[in-house]
């Protein structure tokens, strides 16, 4: 549905955007996940139509809307700030596109009602946004950029303005609402959970670029820098060496001894340093048999009910590590904990510029 | 407190209360002396003649075109300063308050160096074969009350216009909006306030100028100011005189109550 072909931005001199390829399928809703600087914003901007990427193609629903001002675009798009229309109520921000379009009075009022009760606003219609709560406000912004009927949506940061509390619903109402009408969506954001849970796939973005493109699960697993693997979640990243390389595992040698690792989608050449990645919660006191085993001293411990957050010491490294809350464990207790070698991941040691993928 | 609140009531309302009550008084034409009375006659004078009641008009439609054509050249000012290049800001900022920096005398004589029969401005317009005198005619009076006026205008709408988020824009164009469409229906009623603000003080400020009227006008083209004026001046009849200041002083209230009502029903 949208097919982004190498776009490139400039500001200046300076390049923000580099190379952008992206295909989103019908349907789907793929976030563009980066920290602040990384061209997320700006790669949605050049999207939407308010900035000229300086190279590259935009193909919406098979037509080439590259040289198309905003209006002609068909983008629905939920600001980050809402930017609902202070003068007009909630009624004449939804049915707005409409009246553009020049659509009949009777047939906008159908409309935009269906609309207001679909976000759950019925009754609310002849309101000034300005009376409404933040993820009241959210929710005609959503509903006044579907009342367009758009190929696309476009998110931007839809959650960032919403209280913590709030976030986890609204994310997962706005998730059920695009699986439901069978929208397709690209989501900006800076927020991993967001992303994780809203998201078909996530392009995690560094410096202007895509680093890596993949399903939530394969960004959590099997993350292709020591970078993503940090941004995307906690992560203790081990110095390895591999040691051979077999058909479905590689075997390394790290400061737990030589063990096989599951090869993932990646190429490692035996000799080379790499880095493993063990998270948090594949860590486990009290391993059953066929698990590594470490032998750990407790420096921290923060208990969160359902989990607890320790801090474990061994040869001189600490390491994360998220324990059941059932599990009572104390800052300088002894413990020995373990993995399972399948839960753990390799990433190759490349440069944040050139991951080397086996696909 | 109390001798304060004196100095205020004497300093700010009895010079008006004076007009008010010398409106009042009768004046005898023959010897020209002001004869003390309680009298509607002067104010009968000024509601009843034809001369007065177009006085009146012309004086209410020049302020009137001075507050549209200034209206009309500074949305795109406002514009500029607001969302165009960081570099033109400063500079036309600085163009559009330079006008209140200098005395109005002064830049009326600039004018009447342009408008003049042999001036830049009116040899331009009489090339183009357009008829029209500029000097001495209310159209070159309303020019020099739009560059005295302006600035309120102006700094009225660029201060509305910057509180009018740019995103509203770009949310009105994905919606469909092309960008003339965006800044009809999206920004300009978001600025109304700052219109209204401005158009007030301009209608006001112009309605009461004299020195523009006077020297651009030349005597041709009188306005309820340069009445007063000359009747009070010339002709010595403070009576008359006070009654057509009542007028104006009453139409100006009407003028700045429209600001009220208007702050009351947003």
């Amino acid at each position: 549905m949208i097919d982004i072909k190498s776009i490139s931005v400039d500001y200046g001199s300076t390049r923000v955007l580099e190379g952008f390829d992206l295909e989103v399928d019908a349907g789907e809703l793929v976030s563009l996940l980066g920290p602040s600087g990384s061209g997320k914003t700006t790669a949605l901007r050049a999207i939407g139509g308010f900035l000229h990427p300086s190279q590259g193609q935009l193909i919406i629903g098979g037509k080439d809307v590259s040289s198309l001002p905003p209006e002609k675009r068909s983008i629905g798009i939920v600001f980050q700030s809402y930017a609902l229309f202070p003068h007009m109520s909630v009624f004449e921000n939804v049915e707005y596109a409409l009246r553009i379009r020049g659509v009949g009075r009777s047939s906008r009022r159908k409309t935009a009602e269906s609309l207001i009760d679909l976000v759950r606003l019925g009754g609310q219609g002849e309101k000034k946004p300005s009376r409404l709560s933040g993820g009241q406000q959210q929710r005609v912004a959503l509903a006044r950029a579907l009342a367009m009927e758009p190929q696309v949506l476009l998110l931007d940061e839809p959650l960032s303005n919403l209280d913590a509390n709030l976030r986890k619903d609204v994310g997962e109402e706005i998730r059920r609402l695009q699986l439901d009408r069978g929208l397709t969506a690209l989501m900006v954001t800076h927020d991993r959970q967001e992303a994780f849970g809203m998201s078909d796939r996530i392009a995690v973005l560094s410096g202007g670029r895509i680093e890596q493109l993949g399903s939530p699960a394969d960004i959590y697993r099997n993350p292709c820098s020591s970078f993503i693997a940090e941004f995307v979640g906690q992560a203790n990243l081990i110095p390895a060496t591999v040691r051979s390389v077999n058909s479905s595992t590689v075997d390394i040698e790290c400061f737990c001894g030589r063990l096989p690792i599951p090869r993932g989608p990646y190429d490692y050449t035996s000799g080379s340093t790499v880095q493993m990645l063990i998270r948090p919660e594949a860590l486990k006191p009290n391993p059953p048999d066929g698990h590594a085993r470490l032998a750990t001293r407790v420096a921290e411990s923060f208990y969160y009910g359902s989990t607890s957050h320790l801090e474990i010491e061994m040869h001189g490294q600490n390491l994360q590590m998220t324990a059941s809350g059932a599990h009572r464990i104390a800052a300088g207790d002894q413990l020995t904990v373990g993995f399972d070698p399948e839960e753990i991941a390799l990433i190759p040691n490349c440069d944040r510029s050139g991951p080397t993928h086996a696909d | 407190m109390l001798p304060l609140t004196i100095i205020f009531i004497i300093g700010f309302l009895l010079p008006m209360l004076t007009v008010l009550r010398f409106s009042f008084d009768q004046f005898d034409l023959g010897t020209g002396l002001q004869i003390p009375a309680w009298s509607l006659d002067q104010i009968g004078i000024v509601l009843s003649s034809p001369l007065y009641r177009s006085l009146v008009l012309r004086t209410l439609s020049m302020a009137a075109v001075t507050t549209v054509i200034a209206a009309l050249l500074s949305y795109p000012l406002a514009h500029l300063i607001n969302r165009g290049p960081r570099v033109l800001r400063g500079l036309l900022l600085a163009v559009v308050l330079t006008p209140m920096m200098v005395s109005v005398v002064v830049k009326t004589f600039g004018w009447t160096v342009l408008l003049n029969s042999n001036g830049l401005l009116q040899s331009f317009v009489s090339d183009l074969g357009i008829p029209v005198q500029l000097l001495y005619s209310p159209t070159g009076v309303v020019i020099g009350l739009v560059h005295t006026y302006m600035p309120f205008m102006a700094m009225s709408l660029i201060a509305s216009y910057a509180t009018a988020d740019p995103r509203l824009e770009d949310a009105a164009r994905s919606l469909g909006s092309t960008p003339l469409g965006a800044f009809f229906r999206i920004t300009l009623p978001q600025t109304y306030p700052g219109l209204v603000a401005g158009a007030v003080l301009t209608f006001v400020t112009s309605m009461s100028a004299l020195v523009t009227p006077q020297l651009l006008g030349g005597g041709k083209v009188s306005t309820i100011v340069t009445s007063i004026y000359d009747q009070a001046m010339t002709s010595q009849n403070w009576p008359l005189a006070s009654a057509l200041g009542i007028v104006l002083m009453v139409l100006t209230a009407l003028i700045l109550s429209i600001q009220v009502v208007f702050r009351r029903v947003n």
